[in-house]
């Protein structure tokens, strides 16, 4: 564990945490906005906090297959775990915000979210709305998960994973392709890919309005970045975040598993490292001990 | 509609559309320039260039930054050419384009320096010749310089300048081990080097002191089951931690600091698999300064400082061009860097203070022919690797006559940076050669000349980096040995029109290299040769794109400890047998070239020579077959200069090999040579200079930092 300025960074990770000139990481913010993210007041009802959908104890996710707003109304997608978001180069499951200081602010404003303004957010809490995002942003990039067993690993502790995590992390890194997309300390390339979650073959249920990414073939549920592909998330902490996928669709890592092991589902925009892998139950067994190794300490 | 209104409207659509028309002339002059930049730059065409330079500055308009830009790169290559224009067109953006500053900068700074002189002033050379290696680092005083000896032991060796006395710092050969990077302290007391163990089959990083005299003690800092690699760039002042890279088994590459007494590393910033060309600590060691690449397959670096404990970075130069570290100046108020943003690398000096750029970089020194720094000695002295420019040559081959003539008119085309891995059509109507910058660590392009028009079409294909691009016999694809985007490494198709990349249904390795190796096309284009190899065997497969089928084509039992290897390999054109360059690691080593006859499994040893003499036969130097498959031209080694190689001309039928007649004092044969289709003409890599490759002293450059403040 080592310390980078105002954050404790674990192992494994960048001591280095990019943060806008404007928006200098502190303690004080830190602080600041740590009690922001747990306040209902920057929900237009105030029954809403960022903490309701990325709840500490669950690895900042919700455990529900979509999130939940204010009324109860029910989101589009599923609720990321915001961890290690400091290291991020897009934000949202379809990577349509590029700063930290952006992204905190849309979920205040979402109406199936917290359906307010951050304006009368930043009002009811008595800050600015630039203190707001700032301090809440700087909260985000101090929320970071490391020092797990496949961090010590790799830091020359070879008894950190089991040997069938490590038969696991070679599966990971060569016949299942997870470092096509999953790469780097954070498990993730931070792009957006067609995985082919979305993608509904045609049928009686084809809604009128699934244009303009439908095709004859079938159609995107959710159409992401327009082409169905959606940002890869982190693998930090993956045993902990279930259910998975952009729509909460899988409800069990074997199961995300079992569907790369078959490609994929099939559709025209479907990325081209996506195919079917072959991999033995044995080999799935191992590939699941190794995510479990991806769990460590959450430091925020 | 309101007649003022309707004028405003048409009065902003009009202006509208000229701002609309002045940009889209502007992309294209843009594009032109970058053309141009290109032809001077990488494809040696130095009078095209001038051409299209003209034609940029003819179109620039208002864009007067252009157009000084494209003034001062045309200078550039008049001044190559040793054509007086270049004074004129120089004198001319100082006289015209004064205010723009930094072109006005460069024409100044080289209107004192046009001198036709191999070497700017205060440049000298302190080691030349084949066994020159840029992996170490300069001691402080400048005496010392640390590097690989590639051509022995693989180990680790401190070289007294003056004197050319060495001093080997590790033991064992090949068969151990062998060094890459090294750094020297800032003391000068102690190097710190990057060690490949054979036994673990991977890199640790070692310390060793240069006290005494003898063999010394090392011990080693860090090991790391999962890298695959660990780079040391330099040492903090106080010698307590060293700037390294580390390069991670998913390709992630990690700049950070490793502690020298305790091993620990400190992962500042992970990024791509590209990394930073060097990393160098400030002189006061709060910070650290390195270059990074824009994107996976662009040579563009910018430069970045980031202070030691990772609280903040900066983007200290940024400027659309490749830009490379090369060190800070001794007192810590420069980060010096090599850029190509005048036409050629030039030396320039970027002032900072408390890690942030302050005002505009200066333009230190023109031409200095490299981008590798070995750091710089306390008094200001950098010294940098260079290696010999580089031409493709096509010569006429008189196989019956035994002799090679170079062409009256000179080479091909002149290069500046790593160029090699001639290969020809099926047709024998283009020729293609490989371009991996000036370092030759990549990105790696493809160039098609065509040899009836002399046109040039470059290929960026997505790849790491690639071995020898085969033509397919259709000439519609090549098919080379290469490193994906992610990482992964194995035979990749080339589209020759797009350069598009595709696997050819083999599978591909993502930790270490593969155990299958391609080498060339089935005549009918309907399958690939590839080497296999484990502990026991040596394969010849020949494998079915279609199908995916693998036919064994020869297989040898390894002998040995360690055991022999199959250096390289080459069908024949009839497919009847495959000629082998193999090597038993006796002590001296020997290496065989043989045929064997396919499907009569019968084997003739034909040519075969020992230690310290060799035989070219690796990826890029396979021996070349003649059209009748009755003889092949090999490469060999002459003794003591190996980088220099004659060529022989061995018949299949046992007759005595024949060296061929050729002025092989230029020849590269490293970056192999192939005969056209027809078997008349042999087309290979020279070298300008003398062989090998060249470290310099660059000095008195920094008062030109005070003079120009």
């Amino acid at each position: 564990v080592l310390c980078a300025a105002a954050l404790v960074v674990p192992l494994g990770l960048d001591l280095h945490i990019p943060a806008p000139e404007a928006n200098p990481i502190t303690v004080e913010k830190v602080e600041r906005g740590r009690r922001l993210f747990n306040d209902r007041r920057l929900s237009r009802d105030r029954t809403i906090a960022c903490s309701s959908c990325h709840d500490p104890d669950r690895a900042f996710t919700d455990g529900r297959r979509i999130a939940v707003g204010v009324d109860g109304r029910l989101g589009r997608r599923n609720a990321p775990a915001i961890i290690n978001r400091g290291y991020g180069r897009a934000f949202f499951w379809d990577g349509r915000v590029r700063t930290l200081e952006e992204q905190v602010a849309k979920p205040i404003q979402d109406v199936d979210e917290m359906d307010f303004s951050v304006a009368g957010a930043a009002s009811r809490v008595g800050m600015t709305p630039a203190e707001l995002t700032h301090a809440l942003s700087t909260y985000v990039r101090s929320i970071l998960s490391g020092n797990a067993p496949f961090d010590r690993f790799v830091n020359g502790e070879s008894a950190a994973l089991s040997t069938l995590e490590r038969q696991g992390l070679q599966i990971f890194r060569g016949g299942g392709n997870c470092t096509a997309c999953h790469v780097g300390p954070n498990f993730t390339d931070e792009h957006l890919h067609n995985t082919g979650v979305a993608w509904q073959p045609s049928g009686s249920d084809e809604p009128a309005h699934a244009t303009p990414s439908s095709v004859r073939a079938g159609y995107f549920r959710d159409s992401g970045d327009g082409r169905g592909a959606f940002k890869t998330p982190t693998l930090r902490e993956v045993a902990r975040t279930a259910p998975y996928m952009h729509d909460g669709s899988v409800a069990t890592l074997r199961e995300v598993i079992d569907y790369y092991d078959r490609g994929g589902n099939k559709n025209p925009f479907l990325d081209s490292e996506l195919h079917s892998l072959g991999l033995t139950s044995a080999d799935k067994l191992a590939l699941l001990a190794f995510l479990g190794s991806l769990s460590g300490t959450i430091t925020q | 509609m309101n007649r003022h209104i309707v004028v405003l409207v048409a009065a902003l659509l009009s202006a509208g559309l000229q701002t609309t028309t002045a940009r889209q002339a502007d992309t294209g002059v843009e594009k032109l320039l970058a053309s141009a930049h290109r032809k001077a730059t990488i494809d040696g065409d130095l009078k095209g260039a001038i051409g299209e330079y003209e034609k940029v500055v003819a179109g620039a308009g208002q864009n007067r930054a252009l157009a000084a830009k494209a003034l001062v790169e045309m200078a550039d290559c008049y001044q190559k050419l040793g054509d007086t224009e270049a004074r004129k067109i120089l004198e001319r953006v100082l006289r015209e384009y004064s205010d723009q500053t930094e072109a006005a900068a460069i024409a100044r700074a080289r209107l004192g320096t046009t001198e036709p002189s191999a070497t700017t002033r205060g440049d000298r050379s302190v080691w030349s010749g084949p066994r020159v290696d840029g992996f170490g680092t300069i001691s402080p005083d400048g005496r010392f310089l640390t590097y690989t000896d590639w051509w022995t032991t693989g180990g680790l060796v401190l070289r007294e300048l003056a004197s050319g006395n060495e001093r080997r710092l590790t033991s064992g050969s090949y068969a151990d081990g062998q060094t890459l990077y090294s750094a020297i302290s800032r003391d000068g007391r102690q190097v710190a080097y990057q060690w490949f163990r054979n036994d673990k089959k991977r890199y640790e990083l070692r310390v060793a002191s240069l006290q005494g005299t003898g063999m010394p003690e090392s011990s080693r800092v860090l090991d790391l089951e999962d890298a695959e690699g660990i780079a040391p760039y330099d040492w903090s002042p106080d010698g307590k931690w060293l700037a390294a890279f580390v390069e991670r088994a998913d390709r992630t590459g990690q700049l950070g600091l490793v502690g020298v007494k305790d091993g620990s590393l400190r992962v500042l910033k992970s990024v791509d698999w590209m990394g930073p060309t060097k990393i160098f600590f400030s002189p006061d060691g709060q910070y650290i300064a390195y270059d990074l690449s824009v994107g996976d397959t662009s040579r563009e670096r910018h430069i970045f400082v980031m202070t030691v404990d990772g609280s903040s970075e900066t983007a200290v130069v940024a400027h659309p061009s490749e830009n490379v570290i090369t060190g800070w100046s001794p007192d810590g108020r420069y980060i010096l860097f090599a850029s190509d943003r005048s036409g050629s690398f030039g030396l320039w000096g970027q002032p900072v203070a408390g890690g942030r750029a302050q005002g505009t970089p200066k333009f230190l020194k023109p031409d200095i022919g490299s981008t590798w720094s070995l750091g710089l000695t306390r008094s200001g002295t950098m010294y940098v690797w260079t290696g010999s420019p580089t031409y493709l040559e096509v010569a006429s081959i008189d196989l019956d006559a035994g002799k090679i003539a170079p062409r009256e008119s000179g080479p091909l085309q002149h290069f500046i940076g790593s160029r090699g891995r001639p290969d020809w059509s099926a047709d024998g109507k283009y020729l293609a050669y490989s371009s991996c910058g000036l370092l030759g660590g990549g990105p790696c392009t493809i160039i098609v000349r065509s040899m009836d028009t002399g046109e040039l079409r470059e290929l960026r294909p997505k790849l790491q980096y690639f071995f020898f691009p085969r033509w397919a016999p259709d000439s519609r694809s090549f098919v080379t040995q290469g490193t994906d985007l992610k990482g992964r490494r194995g035979a990749y198709r080339i589209d020759a029109q797009t350069g598009e990349v595709s696997t050819v249904g083999m599978p591909v390795s993502t930790a270490g290299m593969p155990q299958e190796f391609v080498r060339q096309w089935s005549a009918d284009g309907t399958a690939v040769y590839l080497g296999k190899s484990d502990d026991q065997h040596l394969e010849i497969v020949r494998h079915d794109l279609a199908t995916g089928r693998n036919d064994e084509v020869v297989r040898l039992a390894r002998r040995g400890v360690p055991p022999n290897y199959v250096f390289g390999f080459s069908v024949s054109p009839d497919e009847r047998a495959v000629a082998i360059v193999s090597t038993d690691r006796k002590d001296p080593a020997e290496q065989t070239l043989t045929v064997v006859t396919l499907g009569a499994a019968e084997s003739k040893p034909l040519l075969r020579v020992t230690s310290p003499q060799f035989l070219f036969g690796a990826q890029f130097q396979d021996p070349a077959w003649t059209p009748d498959s009755r003889a092949l031209i090999v490469g060999k080694s002459v003794a003591a200069t190996n980088d220099v190689a004659e060529l022989w001309l061995v018949p299949v039928d046992g007759s005595d090999p024949r060296k061929l007649q050729f002025d092989s004092e230029h020849f590269v044969a490293g970056e192999g040579f192939r005969l056209s289709p027809d078997g008349r003409q042999i087309a290979f890599i020279g070298q300008a200079g003398a062989p090998g490759a060249e470290i310099r002293a660059l000095e008195n450059f920094l008062p030109g930092l005070a003079a120009s403040k």
